[in-house]
């Protein structure tokens, strides 16, 4: 499979061919005025065969064993000088020897084509590195490929990550076949998941033909995993399969809900005078923790900064957290201290995002210290109600033991 | 209890800064970046730009050679290229639908410029901190995308500040540099935009 694409290529060249020259001619210097010439003799560096201007690919391609593989040499906008306009000669080396690739193609497996490098088909030796050269008589640039080719058995393991969003249209794409299409309307792809062709009925999976995408209309969860596209490609008698391995990731579509306060979750917060008085204001704003929620307290529909400038009661920093994989902001509303002015204050809590808000508000209800009415009455009242109960026990069972008396045996 | 949203949010509005504005009124797109950076939960400013993956309809995703960002569908051993983006608050006048942004390399030294006298204008990697255009404040129109949400809010596009009616756009072809282009031709102006945690 063919990754031909763009890569990183480094201009390295110009500072390392200097030194390297300024070395060479040092050492020819040297040799040639301190040693017997004859004896001892060092060649400078032929520069003639080294390029001003070497980059590397640093995308690899990758292809499966017994397929057909094109590199193609980058264009040369990649360069540091803009060569349009200037003829170069192309030529491909494999990395490691001196022997120009030929451009015939009978009789080869491997032949060049103007930019392009052709494996009809690939084997496992071919994995290396390639080097096409462009050269006029003034300059000369190349650029390294490196190519792997594997074993069908590994097939996933040099696959193309694609995503789909859950819920809504997917669209794979068998991707690098360009140098393979020869008729834009007359290929067509067969598809499959996990080994398993794909029926393309137009209603899970949609296909047309000369296209090299697939759609799901409707991506669901179990649309994930790995797909492969096969086409096949004739050259002269013989044909070929080019396959590319697709995994596919289903993104989570973005959770579109108004945030909801849980707490607080009653309209009543007891608190003691003159105490400090932390009361959290917790929204639930769903499993997408990157929606944006905004959090704030109001105090009788003020904020909280405007209505106590003297910051007796202040709002907190929001807090974000996870709680069995769903997230939470809190807000604390912070009395230090509670004053008698609160207990007729609303406080309201406002959660909002753009789908919609929600509001809470609670009252600060005075809590006794003391000992109030209805700490007495309570236990009384339990007191009453369980001496009853007794009594009535007692009662029913006096009675009815007295019904089921056997009456006396006659005799 | 009854409550009147937008007396709150008017209320609210005034305190807030004026990308924090676009928040609470427009609120969060899958596709758009708003969101994500004030979605940190602050109410500063932003103090590095966000990064964002990029990708097209035809999943070819953007990677950066010396001075060109180029589409190429995307291996698995392949090298991600993030962008760095931050919204630009310099430009005032924007809808409920687009969101004005910088956008460039993520080391966030170089960002992305368009470009042209006549004709087709052009996309360049300009040498510009990110962060410098950010705290400006200005229009700064050459450097100023408007990220324009799609139907779903799962794609969106992006259009020229400067060039009204040219979009980003990537070629059907792999290993072809970005462009801009308008719409209805053969260029792809759709894309996902992705933060990346």
């Amino acid at each position: 499979m063919r990754r031909d694409r763009f890569q990183w290529l480094i201009p390295h060249c110009y500072l390392s061919c200097f030194l390297w020259n300024m070395v060479a001619r040092l050492l020819y210097i040297f040799s040639a005025n301190t040693l017997d010439t004859s004896a001892f003799r060092i060649q400078p560096v032929k520069n003639s065969d080294n390029c001003q201007d070497h980059t590397i690919h640093f995308i690899q391609t990758f292809a499966l064993i017994g397929e057909p593989v094109v590199l193609n040499c980058p264009p040369f906008r990649y360069k540091s000088m803009d060569a349009s306009g200037l003829l170069f000669n192309l030529s491909w080396y494999k990395n490691g020897s001196t022997e120009m690739i030929s451009s015939e193609s009978t009789g080869n497996r491997i032949w060049s084509n103007k930019d392009a490098l052709w494996f009809l088909p690939a084997s496992l030796e071919d994995s290396g590195e390639y080097i096409c050269m462009r050269r006029n008589s003034t300059y000369c640039s190349d650029v390294s490929l490196h190519l792997t080719i594997v074993e069908k058995s590994a097939v996933q393991a040099i696959s193309y990550p694609q995503k789909a969003t859950l819920l809504s249209s997917g669209h794979l794409v068998c991707p690098l076949l360009e140098d393979f299409i020869q008729n834009n309307t007359e290929y067509e792809l067969k598809w499959y998941k996990d080994s398993i062709l794909l029926k393309i009925d137009n209603k899970k999976f949609k296909m047309r033909r000369g296209t090299n995408y697939l759609t799901i209309p409707s991506v669901s969860m179990d649309d994930s995993g790995f797909y492969t596209c096969q086409m096949t490609f004739k050259y002269e008698t013989m044909k070929y399969n080019i396959t590319r391995t697709i995994q596919l990731q289903i993104l989570g579509q973005k959770k579109k809900s108004r945030p909801v306060i849980v707490y607080p979750n009653q309209n009543i917060t007891l608190a003691v005078l003159d105490s400090r008085l932390t009361i959290p204001c917790k929204v639930f704003v769903g499993a997408n923790s990157h929606t944006f929620t905004d959090v704030w307290w109001l105090a009788n529909k003020s904020y909280i900064d405007v209505v106590y400038k003297n910051k007796r009661v202040t709002e907190g920093k929001p807090q974000k957290f996870v709680e069995n994989g769903d997230s939470y902001i809190e807000v604390p509303l912070i009395f230090d201290p509670v004053k008698k002015v609160d207990f007729n204050t609303d406080f309201t809590c406002v959660a909002q995002n753009r789908i919609g808000h929600q509001v809470q508000a609670t009252h600060v209800k005075q809590e006794e210290h003391s000992f109030s009415w209805y700490m007495a009455v309570i236990p009384a009242a339990l007191a009453t109600v369980i001496m009853g109960g007794v009594c009535a026990f007692t009662c029913w069972r006096k009675r009815s033991f007295r019904g089921y008396v056997p009456a006396p045996v006659q005799s | 209890m009854q409550f009147p949203p937008i007396s709150v949010t008017k209320l609210r509005l005034k305190k807030h800064c004026e990308h924090c504005r676009k928040v609470l009124l427009h609120g969060d797109r899958s596709c758009s970046p708003r969101v994500s950076w004030i979605g940190t939960g602050s109410k500063e400013k932003l103090i590095a730009p966000s990064r964002f993956r990029i990708w097209d309809l035809s999943q070819k995703y953007f990677f950066l050679e010396n001075k060109t960002l180029v589409a190429v569908p995307k291996g698995s051993n392949s090298p991600e290229e993030l962008l760095g983006v931050v919204p630009n608050r310099g430009i005032k006048d924007t809808n409920a639908n687009i969101f004005p942004i910088i956008m460039g390399p993520q080391d966030g030294k170089r960002v992305l410029s368009c470009a042209g006298s006549g004709g087709q204008p052009q996309i360049k990697i300009e040498e510009e901190d990110i962060m410098n255009l950010y705290g400006k404040n200005e229009p700064l129109k050459n450097f100023t995308f408007l990220n324009h949400t799609g139907d779903g809010q799962q794609t969106c596009s992006f259009e020229s500040a400067a060039f009204p009616g040219w979009f980003l756009s990537t070629s059907t072809e792999p290993n072809k540099p970005i462009s801009l282009s308008q719409k209805g031709g053969a260029e792809i102006t759709t894309f996902y935009f992705e933060k990346s945690k």
